[in-house]
């Protein structure tokens, strides 16, 4: 993996359409232990990089919101963070 | 296993009253003293971060490390900063803002990539698979005191 950490994608911004391109595996989602990211498309929410003006540190900075359509025809919603070589713009 | 430890100064801890401080006047004028505040935490910050250790370990089916000095010094850190900012941020990294960071919340334990991927940089909660990892998630307040006498717990 390239890049420093936190590094931002200068074509990701807020709002764009993002395709997870690495194996990522997040374990936060509710009744889905592990759940996998890769090939998920997703919107970025948020670019954690500043608040209040003050440079934040975070090393995932891209929140992105991922929306699952299932069985019962209800929608999950999943909200991750991923780093800039973990994502691609989805044109 | 190679441990590098902090040996983290203990900075001057608060002053106590000056004798010829006034008390009857909450206005009178002190002295100026430049103080700087101690990153030894208090007993309640510590006793609090260490059951919180614990139960998350549990709920995360992660475990500490096998030496638990390790645990001990990140469990000390995540008190200071608990007593220092009000949050237990993160006490294995360095921060240009802790007070931005503390707001933010990214790195305020159980930091982002712990929540979401159980990766714990601090080494504070292991994943089954982690050759470092102990067999359980317990550590008594007297291992803590022994084992960090000394060092801070911060990263600074």
């Amino acid at each position: 993996m390239g890049g420093e950490e936190g590094e931002l994608a200068s074509d990701i911004k807020e709002g764009a359409k993002v395709k997870v391109t690495t194996d990522v595996t997040v374990f936060h989602v509710p009744k889905q232990p592990d759940y996998p990211l890769k090939d998920r498309e997703g919107t970025v929410l948020e670019i954690v990089k500043f608040f209040k003006g003050s440079e934040i540190s975070a090393n995932l900075p891209y929140k992105c919101l991922f929306i699952d359509s299932l069985e019962d025809g209800k929608e999950r919603k999943v909200i991750a963070h991923l780093a800039a070589n973990e994502i691609e713009l989805v044109e | 296993m190679q441990m590098i430890y902090d040996t983290g100064l203990l900075l001057f801890s608060a002053p106590r009253a000056l004798p010829f401080a006034s008390r009857k006047c909450s206005h009178a004028r002190q002295p100026r003293l430049s103080v700087r505040a101690s990153t030894e935490p208090g007993e309640k910050s510590l006793e609090g971060m260490r059951k919180f250790s614990e139960q998350y370990a549990r709920r995360t089916n992660t475990y500490f490390c096998s030496d638990k000095s390790v645990t001990a010094v990140v469990v000390k850190g995540l008190a200071a900063h608990k007593d220092e900012l009000g949050a237990p941020l993160c006490p294995c990294r360095h921060y240009d803002d802790k007070k931005a960071e503390v707001a933010q919340g990214f790195w305020n334990c159980p930091c982002v990539p712990m929540r979401e991927r159980k990766e714990c940089h601090c080494m504070l909660f292991l994943t089954e698979d982690n050759g470092f990892r102990g067999d359980d998630a317990t550590i008594s307040l007297d291992t803590i005191h022994e084992t960090t006498k000394g060092i801070s717990g911060v990263q600074d």
